[in-house]
């Protein structure tokens, strides 16, 4: 197990060192640049332009930015934002929390309705519950996420005044149940995806699930219906953890479009603005940490496979 | 579906646990707004992004500033006199003004300024006019003397108008600091507000200045909170979360208009929307470009693409400011006229009906930037209508960093035509768009002729008006330079942007035309 772990280590380092060196190469070769929000400007003149080139040190060829960023980052400097002139790793972390907080209320929200939504639908196979809730799910995976929310912010805040349109926080108001009203339709609006999704995915599981000879073979020996659903919830699981640990680095990346509706200052926004300014030193470090997590969450969906299914084993 | 109901009943059920309603206009002594962007740096002379300048706006002072009504106004300085050849520009500081954290403000800072705007490690982004400054006196705490290298009409433009920085906070630190300094976000200034708190995407918070020199803010505090979707902007206002909403996207402004608390305001914005026409190829022949005017429906986009919240414009200056030619009047829509130019100018119908000269298709495609709908609207509209009189357009469209960056469309004569906005403000200086020295010599380097027209008379009219200090004189020079964008067409002038700010009706003093707003210190809530 652990010589597993530290070779998928090891890969995971050529891996990163890969998708830098892609990402470095193809940000420089689109279009544009970090200069280009400048030339846009009536304000902003030509030479002024040269001068930030060169203080940027953009006039060097582009491998030779990437070997000095890559240095950089190797003793820990993720450098500065070309816009703010703040440090990369700051702008960052100050994003973690409020990112954080809504994502994984989304992903609360999701396991706890997706779970109980999909192994209902699998048990009433095609009945008109399990039809209803089929509808339901592909009609939520297909509304766009900002027709929903829009459409949540009319009806619960501008029109009933139950919760607030936009932001994080009251002005001035700290208190958690405060922070609680201005999650509540974000974090609807996030996590119905995944629970039609994921829903729709357990479902097909535990329907193949409940096909198989074993379970034939519990019920005929007489085991309560009870623990035969834990057996089948158990073995149905493997695909949802999959996608589970695909999700994962989107605890941290954030969701551009749910942040940008409901103004929550999350890593998306971020990432948004940092891609379409051509913020290189925050465009890098935003890849990277998502590409970093993205392995990490394969490698634990794999370790997972392993606890759940006593036959899979790492060696 | 069902799911929909479930979670709509379960966030109804969180909702309904808090009593009362989730949203109150702001308190009386509150003034609440929004931007969409974040501010990327609140240093007046580093920032890239207009939302920077919505909050430092209220930070800090310049020597004169134009009021609402257009009008130059004393400022930090009290008055100033020029000497006869045009180089000495001696200012009288107002005595007693004291910088946000109580030092006072003397020559000295706005020396510093300069030295600042021209320190080359520092990444300043907006230098104009600092750059004609041969050296800077202060022979008392109250006197700024400027000595220019050469008599410069628009330095009380680009100069005097620009902010002062203190340097008291600033002055030790080296350039590379000054770029990551703490001030960038939280900046001190003379201005009748100072940021007290800005968190990052979500809003930053400005408390009044007591001792603010020109009169003791009537507000308590201003708070522009950060919300990059439009629409949410606007259900921010309906909701009642916001004091103003500067800019009501139009497709929204008839539902604006109905919320009962809300007063719009409409005034023409300094910003208007061109086509520019890269002078390749056909585009090179005068004849082209005049036809092509004539055949850009310009009054059907003002009333469809932008449902009337716009103007007719004919030159670059503000149309109801102090510069603009009121002899000028737009080429109007004639596309019979502008096929028979082009007929007399040799071209001939060709293939699939397009006009053809010399073996050549008369081809001129249109790009436009792809987050604007109502460009890419007008794109189809002025497409359509150019197709129509015999010239092969496509049209595409592309992020603003595709279009104007390096390497990008606009060098390698593919965008031929490309519509997006400009505007040098209410201000007349344009000769970085007309004057020929200002053609971007190659497709790395920037340069906003991008356009490349070039004529030897504007040039001339570009150097002289420069160096011209009389205003009967000056003006006179901007009316020819204006017929001359007129009769050459370097670019289509589609449209002048109007704006609606709503303002609720529990505000007070506020208002808003082409030349800015009341200033933030007469405006109240309550």
């Amino acid at each position: 197990m652990i010589a597993y772990v530290a070779q998928r280590a090891g890969q995971a380092g050529v891996l990163l060192l890969l998708v830098s060196l892609v990402s470095y190469g193809i940000m420089n070769a689109a279009p544009g640049g970090p200069l280009a929000v400048y030339l846009h400007n009536p304000q902003v003149t030509a030479d002024r332009i040269e001068l930030l080139r060169h203080q940027l040190g953009l006039d060097r060829p582009w491998y030779l930015r990437y070997l000095a960023w890559l240095a950089g980052i190797l003793q820990g400097h993720w450098g500065y934002s070309y816009y703010t002139g703040r440090p990369v790793l700051q702008m960052i972390a100050e994003r973690v929390p409020a990112t954080f907080l809504l994502m994984l209320s989304a992903f609360v929200l999701a396991i706890a309705l997706a779970f109980p939504l999909g192994v209902f639908a699998a048990t009433r196979k095609y009945s008109w519950a399990d039809n209803l809730l089929s509808f339901g799910s592909f009609f939520a995976w297909a509304m766009p996420t900002f027709w929903f929310g829009l459409m949540l912010q009319l009806v619960l805040a501008v029109q009933l005044r139950l919760l607030p349109v936009a932001g994080m926080h009251e002005i001035g108001s700290a208190s958690p149940l405060d922070l609680l009203r201005h999650l509540v339709m974000p974090a609807m609006v996030l996590g119905l995806g995944s629970i039609a999704s994921w829903s729709r995915y357990l479902r097909s599981s535990v329907l193949e699930t409940l096909g198989q000879d074993y379970v034939r073979t519990a019920r005929a020996k007489g085991l309560p219906d009870r623990r035969v659903r834990r057996h089948v919830l158990r073995n149905s699981m493997i695909p949802i953890v999959t996608l589970m640990g695909l999700d994962l680095h989107v605890l941290f990346s954030g969701a551009v479009i749910t942040e940008s509706i409901f103004g929550w200052p999350g890593m998306g926004r971020l990432f948004l603005s940092a891609l379409s300014n051509r913020d290189y030193p925050l465009q890098m470090a935003g890849l990277m940490i998502s590409a970093s997590l993205l392995i990490l969450g394969n490698l634990l969906a794999d370790l997972t496979y392993a606890a759940l299914d006593p036959r899979i084993r790492y060696r | 579906m069902s799911k929909g109901l479930l979670l709509l009943g379960l966030c109804c059920l969180l909702a309904a646990a808090p009593a009362g309603l989730a949203t109150a206009a702001p308190p009386a002594g509150t003034f609440v707004t929004v931007v969409s962007e974040n501010p990327d740096n609140l240093n007046p002379y580093l920032h890239s992004l207009l939302a920077s300048h919505l909050v430092y706006r209220y930070v800090f002072d310049s020597l004169y500033t134009i009021d609402y009504r257009g009008q130059w106004q004393p400022a930090l300085a009290t008055s100033y006199k020029v000497s006869p050849d045009g180089l000495t520009w001696t200012f009288t500081l107002r005595p007693g003004v004291r910088w946000a954290d109580g030092q006072p403000f003397t020559s000295a800072d706005v020396k510093y300024t300069w030295q600042l705007v021209t320190n080359r490690d520092i990444h300043i982004t907006y230098a104009t006019g600092f750059d004609k400054i041969a050296s800077v006196d202060t022979p008392d705490p109250t006197t700024v003397v400027y000595r220019l290298k050469e008599p410069y009409a628009p330095f009380r433009d680009q100069v005097v108008g620009a902010p002062i920085v203190p340097r008291h906070v600033l002055g030790a630190l080296p350039g590379d600091q000054i770029n990551r300094a703490p001030f960038n976000q939280k900046p001190v200034g003379t201005g009748p507000f100072a940021v007290s708190e800005f968190v990052t995407d979500d809003h930053v918070t400005l408390v009044a200045n007591p001792s603010y020199w020109r009169a003791r803010p009537r507000l308590q505090r201003i708070i522009v909170r950060i919300v990059p979707d439009r629409n949410t902007q606007v259900n921010l206002l309906r909701a009642g979360d916001l004091s103003l909403l500067a800019g009501v996207p139009p497709a929204r402004l008839d539902e604006v208009r109905r919320i009962p608390s809300v007063v719009i305001k409409r005034y023409l914005s300094p910003v208007y929307a061109l086509v520019q026409l890269d002078e390749y190829e056909f585009l090179r022949d005068v004849t082209v470009r005049q036809a092509l005017d004539f055949a850009t429906p310009k009054a059907s986009i003002i009333k469809n693409v932008m449902r009337g919240q716009a103007e007719p414009a004919v030159s670059d200056m503000v149309p109801n400011g102090p510069w603009a030619n009121k002899r000028l009047a737009p080429r109007p829509y004639d596309p019979a006229r502008a096929r028979k130019m082009l007929l007399e100018d040799g071209f001939t119908p060709g293939p699939g009906g397009f006009l053809a000269k010399g073996g050549k298709r008369l081809e001129i495609p249109l790009w436009t930037l792809s987050s604007s709908p109502y460009f890419v609207q007008a794109m189809q509209i002025i497409a359509q209508a150019w197709r129509a009189v015999g010239v092969y357009t496509e049209t595409h469209s592309a992020s603003a960093a595709a279009l104007f960056g390096q390497n990008g469309p606009q060098w390698n004569g593919r965008d031929a035509a490309l519509i997006f906005s400009w505007g040098q403000g209410v201000l007349p200086q344009n000769k970085i768009n007309w004057h020929s020295m200002y053609i971007p010599k190659d497709a790395t380097a920037p340069g906003e002729n991008a356009e490349r027209y070039s004529n030897p008379e504007m040039d001339r009219l570009l150097d002289a008006v420069d160096r011209t200090l009389d205003e009967a004189r000056r003006h006179a020079l901007y009316d020819r330079i204006q017929e001359l964008e007129h009769r050459d067409v370097p670019v289509i002038f589609l449209f002048w942007f109007t704006s609606n700010d709503a303002v609720t009706t529990r505000v007070r003093g506020y208002d808003v035309t082409t030349f800015g707003t009341t200033p933030p210190e007469e405006w109240s809530t309550y």
